[in-house]
C-alpha cells in the first residue's frame, strides 16, 4: 500500500496528464454525437445489421461492411445486450482509455528522460485527431490500440533470445491479428516490423548466416499467426471477391466506375500536381477548416497538419449544433468566433510541433539505426510508412472532397511521434542554448491544449 | 557553470514557463470587464435580427475584412440591446458607427433604459442622435440608472456598429 502511494506520489505529473486525456474522451460521451463522426451511420449499419443477422454482412448489407469485422462484432454484441448507438461510442472510448494508458506504458519504457516522457504524454492526451476519432462509432479506436500493443512489444521482442523471442514474437502476432481483424492497417505494421528485420538481418555482419537465421525465425510468427488467426476471414473474401483486402473505392459500384474511368485515362503520377506532395499553404493559419488547401491548388502537408491538430473537416469536435449561429463555417458547418479563434492557435502551434517532430524523427532514426535498436527503429518506421501510405491514397484517389486525406486514419501508425516529440522538448531543455526553443515548444503545446479543452470541456487556457 | 547552478537556473526557467500558463488560463477565466470600466464590456447582448453573424476580435462578418459587431435585416426600429446585468448608474455612452461605408443607416438614433426586457418594457429615452457621426459621445446629466441598453434606430434601416461603451 505504502509502495503504491509513493509510486503515485512519484507519478503525479503523469497522474494529472492522464486524467485531463481521459476527462477529455469521457466528455464525448457526453457532448459528442455518437452519430456525429465519419461516416457514423455508413458504419452503424454494419452494426446493427450484424445484431440483427448474426454472422458476417455480405457487402451489399452495408457500406463499410468491407471492413474486418473484430469492432462491428463487439458492438453488436452491445446492442444485443440492449445498448445503443451510444454502447458502440463508449466501446470506442475505452479503446482510447485504454491505448492512452498503454502510450503512458510506452514512454515509461523506451523514453529515459523525466521531461521527455511527460511531453509525449501529454500531446498523446490531448492531440485533437487521437481525441475526437476516440468518440466516433468506427473501427478506428481498436485500430490504433491493437497498433500500439503490438508495437509496444517490439523492442522487447527484439532484445530477447531464444524462448522468450518466440514468446514476444507470437504475443505481437496475436495483437496484430486482432488490429488485423479491425482494419487492414495492420500490414503497415507488418510491413514495419518486416523492414527492421531486414536491416537487422542484413546489417550484423560479424554474425554467421546460421545465427542471422536464427535470430530472425521468431519474427516469422508476426506473419504466421496472423495468417493462421485471420486467414478465414481474408480467405472468404478471396472466394467472394476475387481478392483479401477490399477497399472502399473497392464496393461502391459509382465509385468503381470512377476509378475504371480514371485508370484508364490518367496515369498514376499524373493525378496530382508536385505542389500536392511537396507544397505548404500558409492559409491554414487563418481558415483551418475545409475547404482550406484543397482544389486546384491543393496541398497534403497542410492538409495533415490542420486535420491533426484542428477538426479541419468540422466534425462537431466542439460539439456545436449544426444550427449555432456562427461567424464562420467549415464544411458547411458553424464555427463560432472563439473556436476559430482557438483553431488558429492549434493550427500554428501544430505546424510547429510538426516540425520539431520531423526533424527529432530524423534525428531519432539515425540513433537508434547506429544503435542497431531495431525494435525502436521498427516503431519509427511505421510513422513514415503510414504516412506514405495516406500519400499514396490520395494520389490514387485525387478527390479531395470525398475525404481522401485524414488524419485520423494516419493515428494508427503515428503515436512513436509522441517520442520523437518527447525526445525535441528533452533535447532543447538540456542546454541554456536551447531553451527559447523549449519555451517555443511548450506554448505550442499549450496552444494545442487550449483548443482541445476548449473545444470539449469549454475551458479557456489562453484568452479570447 | 556548474551543474548545480544550471539546475538552479533550469528549475527557474520552468516556474517561470508553466508561471506564465497560469496566469494565461487565469487571465482567461477572469470576469469580463474586470479591468475595464465600460460597464458593456464581455456583457450579453442581442439584436431585434441578425443578417450575419460577426467576429469583431477577428474583424470579419460574413468573411468579409469588418469591424462591425453585428449586422441586422432591414426592417422597421432595428435595435440592439445590452444587458449590464444588475440596474446601474448611467453617466455616459460611447458609440463607434461602422466606418467604412453607410453611417446613415444608424441615425436617427435613440439611446434608451429599462430595468426590464420583456414585451412590456418601459424604456427611458436618455439620448437622440440625428446626424450622421464617426463616433457618438452622449453624456447623460444627471446620471440615469437602468439594467438594459438599448440602441434603436427610429426609421426602416438596416443596423450595425463596431462598439458600444457604457459608462458610469
Amino acid at each position: 500500500m505504502r509502495r503504491a502511494f509513493g509510486w503515485l506520489r512519484a507519478h503525479l505529473p503523469e497522474l494529472l496528464i492522464v486524467a485531463v486525456g481521459v476527462a477529455v474522451r469521457l466528455s464525448l460521451h457526453f457532448t459528442y454525437p455518437p452519430m456525429g463522426g465519419y461516416d457514423a451511420g455508413l458504419h452503424w449499419e454494419v452494426i446493427a445489421w450484424m445484431a440483427k443477422n448474426g454472422g458476417l454482412p455480405p457487402l451489399s448489407a452495408a457500406y463499410c461492411a468491407y471492413h474486418p469485422p473484430l469492432y462491428y462484432a463487439l458492438s453488436a454484441l452491445l446492442v444485443t445486450l440492449g445498448g445503443s448507438e451510444l454502447a458502440a461510442q463508449w466501446l470506442s472510448i475505452v479503446f482510447g482509455v485504454l491505448k492512452l494508458g498503454l502510450i503512458w506504458l510506452a514512454v515509461e519504457w523506451y523514453l529515459k528522460p523525466r521531461a521527455a516522457r511527460l511531453a509525449a504524454l501529454a500531446l498523446a492526451a490531448i492531440l485533437p485527431a487521437a481525441v475526437h476519432m476516440d468518440g466516433m462509432i468506427t473501427n478506428e479506436p481498436p485500430n490504433v490500440f491493437f497498433a500500439v500493443a503490438a508495437m509496444l512489444f517490439a523492442p522487447k521482442a527484439f532484445e530477447a533470445e531464444g524462448r522468450r523471442r518466440w514468446v514476444l514474437t507470437t504475443v505481437i502476432g496475436v495483437l496484430l491479428s486482432l488490429q488485423l481483424m479491425s482494419k487492414i492497417s495492420a500490414l503497415m505494421c507488418i510491413a514495419a516490423i518486416g523492414i527492421a528485420v531486414l536491416a537487422d538481418f542484413f546489417t550484423a555482419r560479424d554474425t554467421p548466416w546460421r545465427a542471422r537465421i536464427m535470430r530472425a525465425l521468431p519474427w516469422s510468427m508476426v506473419l504466421v499467426v496472423p495468417l493462421v488467426l485471420t486467414g478465414w476471414y481474408f480467405g472468404r473474401n478471396v472466394r467472394d471477391h476475387g481478392k483479401p483486402f477490399i477497399a472502399s473505392y473497392d464496393v461502391r459500384p459509382e465509385l468503381v466506375a470512377v476509378m475504371t474511368n480514371l485508370n484508364a485515362t490518367t496515369p498514376y503520377l499524373d493525378r496530382r500536381k508536385l505542389g500536392f506532395v511537396f507544397g505548404w499553404s500558409s492559409d491554414i493559419f487563418t481558415n483551418p477548416y475545409q475547404p482550406t488547401a484543397m482544389g486546384e491548388h491543393s496541398r497534403f502537408v497542410p492538409q495533415v497538419v490542420a486535420m491533426t491538430y484542428v477538426d479541419y473537416w468540422n466534425y462537431r469536435y466542439a460539439g456545436l449544433p449544426d444550427n449555432t449561429p456562427a461567424a464562420f463555417s467549415g464544411n458547411y458547418r458553424p464555427v463560432t468566433e472563439e473556436l476559430m479563434i482557438a483553431s488558429r492557435r492549434s493550427a500554428v502551434g501544430g505546424t510547429i510541433l510538426s516540425l520539431a517532430i520531423a526533424v527529432a524523427w530524423v534525428f531519432c532514426c539515425i540513433t537508434v539505426w547506429r544503435r542497431r535498436e531495431w525494435g525502436l527503429f521498427a516503431m519509427l518506421v511505421l510513422p513514415a510508412l503510414t504516412l506514405l501510405s495516406g500519400l499514396h491514397f490520395a494520389i490514387k484517389h485525387p478527390f479531395d472532397h470525398d475525404g481522401v486525406v485524414k488524419s485520423s486514419y494516419l493515428q494508427f501508425g503515428m503515436n512513436a511521434l509522441y517520442g520523437a516529440f518527447g525526445v525535441a522538448v528533452a533535447w532543447t531543455l538540456a542546454r541554456r542554448r536551447t531553451w527559447p526553443l523549449f519555451t517555443i515548444l511548450m506554448f505550442s503545446l499549450w496552444a494545442v491544449t487550449a483548443y482541445t479543452i476548449y473545444a470539449r470541456l469549454r475551458l479557456t487556457l489562453l484568452p479570447f | 557553470m556548474t551543474g548545480d547552478a544550471f539546475e538552479r537556473q533550469r528549475a527557474f526557467m520552468l516556474a517561470l514557463l508553466f508561471g506564465a500558463f497560469a496566469a494565461l488560463a487565469l487571465f482567461a477565466n477572469l470576469p469580463a470587464g474586470l479591468f475595464s470600466k465600460d460597464l458593456a464590456h464581455g456583457k450579453p447582448w442581442r439584436t431585434s435580427s441578425t443578417y450575419v453573424t460577426c467576429a469583431p476580435k477577428l474583424h470579419s462578418c460574413s468573411g468579409m475584412p469588418l469591424d462591425i459587431f453585428f449586422h441586422t435585416n432591414e426592417e422597421e426600429s432595428p435595435w440592439l440591446e445590452i444587458d449590464l446585468g444588475t440596474p446601474r448608474s448611467i453617466s455616459s455612452l460611447r458609440v463607434r458607427n461602422r466606418r467604412d461605408c453607410c453611417p446613415g443607416r444608424a441615425v436617427p438614433l435613440i439611446a434608451e433604459l429599462s430595468d426590464t426586457n420583456d414585451a412590456g418594457a418601459a424604456w427611458r429615452e436618455v439620448a437622440r442622435r440625428d446626424e450622421p457621426f464617426d463616433v457618438w459621445e452622449p453624456s447623460l446629466q444627471p446620471a440615469q440608472t437602468g439594467r438594459y441598453v438599448r440602441l434603436r434606430v427610429a426609421k426602416k434601416s438596416l443596423f450595425h456598429l463596431e462598439g458600444v461603451e457604457v459608462y458610469p
